[in-house]
């Protein structure tokens, strides 16, 4: 799926897919932390959207 | 072509004739030279508007889903790529292999009917294969119960040639990639002709016709046509014949195929060489589970 969202012009820093367990939730937190770090420099998406 | 189409005449007299089938289909002549659309003959007099050009391009599998309940044999006419649609009828559990007999026919590849409008009819050798004949890994039926003709040479295709437009897009820049498919799919009115052609897509209810839950909206808009486009390769990935019906039925020419063979490539990539269809017994990668599959996500 990130493939392809690379494909179609998305950044594919913007989707991650992990296995987690609901036993891991220090890894739970660490791949938010890591995800909203990441995207923040990115900026709001403006691509997969309509014009208002 | 003459002894093909004979051959196919005359064997589809001897299976309605004796009953061995309750219903043929092939191909018939259109309204047009440059078209054979498919035909569904019951009666042993009407064997005579078969047909085999090389206009023959519709995939025949996917009728069959038109016919799961019909009491009494089918036989079908098909080319490499029906065939492999047939495999993935049988792999999806979609139709029973004893209701069908399975004629093959070694196909040439077809011409572009496109070209062909502008062409005149004596010209036919002269024109252009079509786009997906062009690059074709599988011109023989891998699956049949009798071969009509004598089977084709297979061309050597490479992969930068199979795969030629995906390498051309992942070389432009990310914004560059999105206005093309934005500009694309922009053009899309959602008629679900792809949908409904694609031999993949067997579903008894898919997930675009359903209002509750609304999985996707159903206005033509950018964000919900590209949602629509991205969702309907995933669904098919790993299951897609690279038959490109989709991509010929489409009213608004849209390269729904670039997609498709995105995904092909990426499978190839990650989980080996993989020909959906191409046999009946290796299971789907997306649909098995093995030790060494990549753990991108873990």
């Amino acid at each position: 799926m990130q493939r392809m969202l690379e494909f179609v012009g998305i950044d594919p820093q913007r989707f991650q897919a992990r296995w987690i367990s609901g036993s891991e939730a220090a890894k739970f937190k660490q791949t938010i932390d890591d995800l909203a770090e990441n995207i923040k420099p990115l900026g709001p998406n403006r691509k997969l959207r309509d014009e208002v | 072509m003459m002894d093909i189409i004979q051959k196919m005449r005359n064997k589809a007299k001897e299976l309605l004739e004796q009953e061995e089938v309750k219903l043929v289909i092939g191909w018939e002549k259109g309204t047009f030279w440059y078209q054979s659309p498919p035909v569904f003959i019951t009666s042993p007099d009407d064997v005579d508007r078969l047909v085999w050009d090389q206009f023959c391009i519709n995939n025949l599998s996917k009728y069959l889903l038109d016919y799961k309940h019909l009491e009494g044999k089918i036989a079908l006419f098909v080319k490499g790529c029906d065939a492999r649609g047939v495999n993935r009828l049988l792999q999806d559990q979609q139709i029973s292999r004893d209701k069908l007999v399975i004629l093959g026919v070694p196909c040439p590849g077809m011409k572009d009917a496109e070209a062909a409008k502008k062409a005149k009819e004596d010209q036919v050798d002269q024109l252009p294969l079509a786009e997906r004949c062009a690059d074709c890994i599988t011109p023989n039926p891998m699956v049949f119960d009798e071969l009509i003709a004598d089977e084709v040479a297979v061309a050597e295709i490479d992969e930068t040639k199979r795969f030629e437009k995906v390498l051309q897009l992942e070389e432009k820049a990310p914004d560059e990639r999105y206005d093309f498919w934005k500009s694309q799919y922009d053009k899309c009115i959602r008629c679900f002709a792809c949908r409904n052609v694609c031999p993949a897509c067997n579903c008894r209810e898919c997930c675009f016709d359903l209002a509750e839950p609304e999985w996707l909206g159903k206005r033509v808009v950018t964000s919900e046509n590209q949602f629509f486009a991205l969702t309907r390769a995933m669904h098919v990935a790993g299951r897609c014949i690279e038959c490109g019906e989709c991509e010929r039925v489409c009213p608004m020419d849209i390269p729904i195929m670039s997609l498709n063979k995105k995904i092909i490539k990426d499978i190839n990539t990650l989980f080996g060489d993989y020909g959906a269809g191409m046999d009946l017994e290796d299971k789907p990668p997306l649909g098995k589970y093995d030790e060494n599959d990549p753990e991108e996500f873990m």
